[in-house]
């Protein structure tokens, strides 16, 4: 692993940022588990690469590891819940989708605009307000764009959403953005592997409430 | 090490261990579940517990006011494993309750007793305190939920106002660490302030962040609902008066004054919303709305004497919700709901319960004799002197929580045909009706000698003292 760290910190930190921005983004605008889920697990790594360039490699790979961890809970949850699809005897009149309609739900150009506006708002944010935690003002930069956009794009998605698997995405997104920046002002292993089992019992409370919510289908939300 | 927070941390562990290994036993998981939390509350009324102790590179340390704060925790996880034992089936309550229990407990202990310079820092933060916090609360999901199918809502809430307060914490633990390197930047104390504020209100349930309250309240089991409110909630009370004590940077009159405006928003919302419930278990979590409101009302006034009475407010609280979750859990054995419908005449099925439900309601109010009446009355005579603004928030939270409850008596007591199937009366569980009669024991003699509890909130006070 970190190898594997170390030879994908060699990518320019632009590139990280902005594949970083990307999955947030994708975040938000997906409504496909498998993909959510994917999305997620890319999530961590990138923030793992990212911190590697502010704080020691061992702690980013901390993050990268946490995320490893996460992601497989969530995805074995995705999967007892088949993916939250109906019953298959619901759908057995329904037309079969295509496959970009697989990929592409209803909704996503409304969600492409929330999600852009999001990002959009964020650097405008990230650059007006730049947060000098590290001697590097590149890296701060990165730091505060990713910090910014994950933040906001997280709390859009916990907004936008009712299906606690989304919310719950949203809101280890926003955990993970506060940890970009928190892990560079304290980079302390007790507190980084505190953060990471938080993180860990929060994804296993999600993927509880995930298969409790998908169990009733129709449960009527005021 | 024995005189230090560890046992108090690491017994509850064990004891989860131990539970999930007698998971098949309910009757033997309930009982060590419950001696090992009322076993500690002993250990920790007659022992000191202020030797540190140096865990993780952080020191381990109780004040007096976090030890009594313990053994307060402790007892009332031990009567709500006790209730839990004959109205739940559920297992898995005991292990992750108890996990939680010493995350709450490590919260309060993972503290340092001055703020000064410590490792070459000029500020001590609380990281440790705000994370283990939030590891409590991500575990109370599980009981919350309870495995009910398709119910989600208000447990997702309370999930996501409870952990976004965690980055709230931790950026102002930083910027009150900016700010004492730099104490003339007036904009980093006035940053961490707001900061602080917002994690306490999210972590409280202060209205407009109260959603979760009153969907908890009547969605969970109600013992589950009564160890969030009565364990997790007044744990992160105990870490708000230890903040208030230990932050200078929180001294400042700005300070109180948004804690009173919150307290009178949270009191009327609590109170007026009570009023109109027509579901016991929503009515419970406004009456926990109202209460908070009256807590921070009291607390604002930055006295010696409305802490004593925001302390008094959060302490007999317990036995209220205490008797209001124990009667709803055994009336939901047979009901379908908690809804004043449902509960027609269940005070001549279930006395106990109906009994149980409608005192725990009363006292919720503040409504004399009960415990509950107490703290009404002692933060009533901090503010009606000066603010009477504050006083007619008070009066409106208790008189709709009180209107509230006459308001289900009504349908408790309405009679019930001797044709009707549910008429028969139901046997309820020999333990369940002792916890009522402690509970009910206690609730009267709180309400009706109140100096009884005056020697622990004498020293309570002195160790929380606001500088």
């Amino acid at each position: 692993m970190s190898d594997f760290l170390k030879t994908l910190s060699s990518v320019p930190g632009v590139v990280v940022l902005i594949a970083l921005l990307i999955t947030a983004a994708l975040l938000v605008m997906l409504t496909n588990w498998r993909l959510l889920i994917f999305a997620l697990g890319a999530q961590y790594l990138l923030t793992g690469l990212l911190l590697s360039r502010a704080v020691p490699i061992e702690l980013g790979m901390v993050k990268a590891l946490v995320g490893i961890m996460i992601c497989p809970v969530l995805y074995i949850t995705a999967r007892r819940v088949k993916w939250g699809h109906p019953e298959d005897d619901e759908i057995e009149n329904e037309k079969p989708k295509s496959r970009l309609a697989w990929l592409i739900s209803p909704g996503l150009p409304m969600r492409l605009i929330i999600a852009t506006t999001g990002v959009v708002l964020s650097l405008s944010l990230a650059l007006r307000n730049p947060l000098a935690i590290t001697g590097n003002q590149a890296v701060s930069h990165d730091i505060t764009v990713g910090t910014f956009t994950l933040l906001l794009l997280g709390l859009l998605n916990m907004a936008l959403n009712e299906n606690p698997l989304k919310v719950g995405l949203g809101l280890l997104s926003l955990l993970t953005g506060f940890e970009l920046f928190y892990t560079v002002i304290e980079p302390t292993l007790t507190i980084v592997g505190l953060l990471g089992l938080t993180n860990l019992i929060i994804a296993l409370a999600i993927a509880y409430l995930t298969i409790a919510w998908t169990t009733h289908p129709h449960e009527v939300q005021p | 090490m024995i005189n230090s927070p560890l046992p108090l941390i690491v017994l509850p562990l064990l004891a989860a261990v131990v539970t999930f290994g007698f998971r098949r036993s309910a009757t033997l998981s309930a009982l060590i579940a419950a001696a090992i939390p009322i076993g500690l509350a002993i250990f920790a009324w007659v022992t000191p517990l202020d030797t540190a102790l140096n865990f993780l590179g952080r020191e381990l340390i109780l004040t007096t006011g976090d030890r009594l704060a313990i053994v307060i925790l402790f007892l009332t996880a031990a009567a709500v494993f006790l209730g839990v034992w004959r109205t739940s089936p559920n297992w898995t309550y005991y292990p992750i309750a108890l996990i939680a229990l010493a995350a709450v407990v490590a919260a309060l202990g993972a503290r340092p007793v001055n703020v000064s310079v410590i490792g070459g820092r000029p500020f001590d933060p609380f990281q440790y305190s705000v994370l283990f916090m939030t590891i409590a609360v991500a575990l109370s999901i599980f009981p919350v939920q309870g495995g009910q199918p398709g119910v989600a809502s208000g447990t997702l809430r309370y999930l996501i106002l409870m952990v976004i307060a965690l980055p709230a914490f931790l950026a102002a633990a930083w910027t009150l660490d900016q700010y004492s390197q730099s104490p003339d930047a007036a904009n980093l104390a006035q940053a961490s302030i707001a900061l602080l504020l917002l994690g306490i209100a999210l972590w409280l349930g202060i209205a407009p962040f109260h959603s979760w309250l009153p969907k908890i309240s009547s969605e969970a089991p109600p013992l589950s609902s009564a160890f969030v409110l009565g364990i997790i909630n007044v744990g992160a009370w105990f870490l708000l008066l230890d903040m208030l004590h230990e932050i200078k940077a929180l001294g400042d009159p700005s300070t109180f004054a948004v804690l009173r405006a919150a307290g009178i928003l949270t009191a009327v919302v609590g109170g007026s919303l009570a009023f109109a419930q027509h579901d016991f278990g929503r009515l419970m979590g406004y009456a926990i709305l109202g209460d908070i409101g009256v807590a921070l009302a009291a607390l604002s006034t930055h006295t010696d004497a409305g802490l004593t009475a925001a302390l008094i407010v959060v302490i007999v609280r317990m036995l209220g919700l205490g008797l209001m979750a124990i009667g709803l859990a055994i009336a939901r054995q047979k009901q379908p709901d908690d809804t004043f419908e449902s509960m027609t005449g269940l005070a001549w099925r279930m006395p106990w319960a109906a009994l149980a439900i409608i005192v725990g309601g009363f006292s919720l109010a503040g409504v004399p004799p009960f415990a509950g009446f107490t703290g009404r009355w002692a933060a009533l005579q901090q503010v009606a002197g000066t603010d009477l603004l504050t006083a007619f928030a008070l009066l409106i939270s208790t008189v709709g929580v009180a209107i509230g409850t006459l308001r289900g008596l009504q349908s408790v007591l309405k009679p019930i045909e001797p044709a009707d199937p549910s008429a028969s009366r139901t046997r309820e569980s020999r333990i369940n009706i002792a916890l009522i009669l402690g509970a009910l024991a206690l609730s009267l003699i709180i309400g009706l000698f109140p100096d009884v509890i005056a020697p622990a909130l004498k020293q309570m006070v002195a160790a929380f003292a606001i500088k």
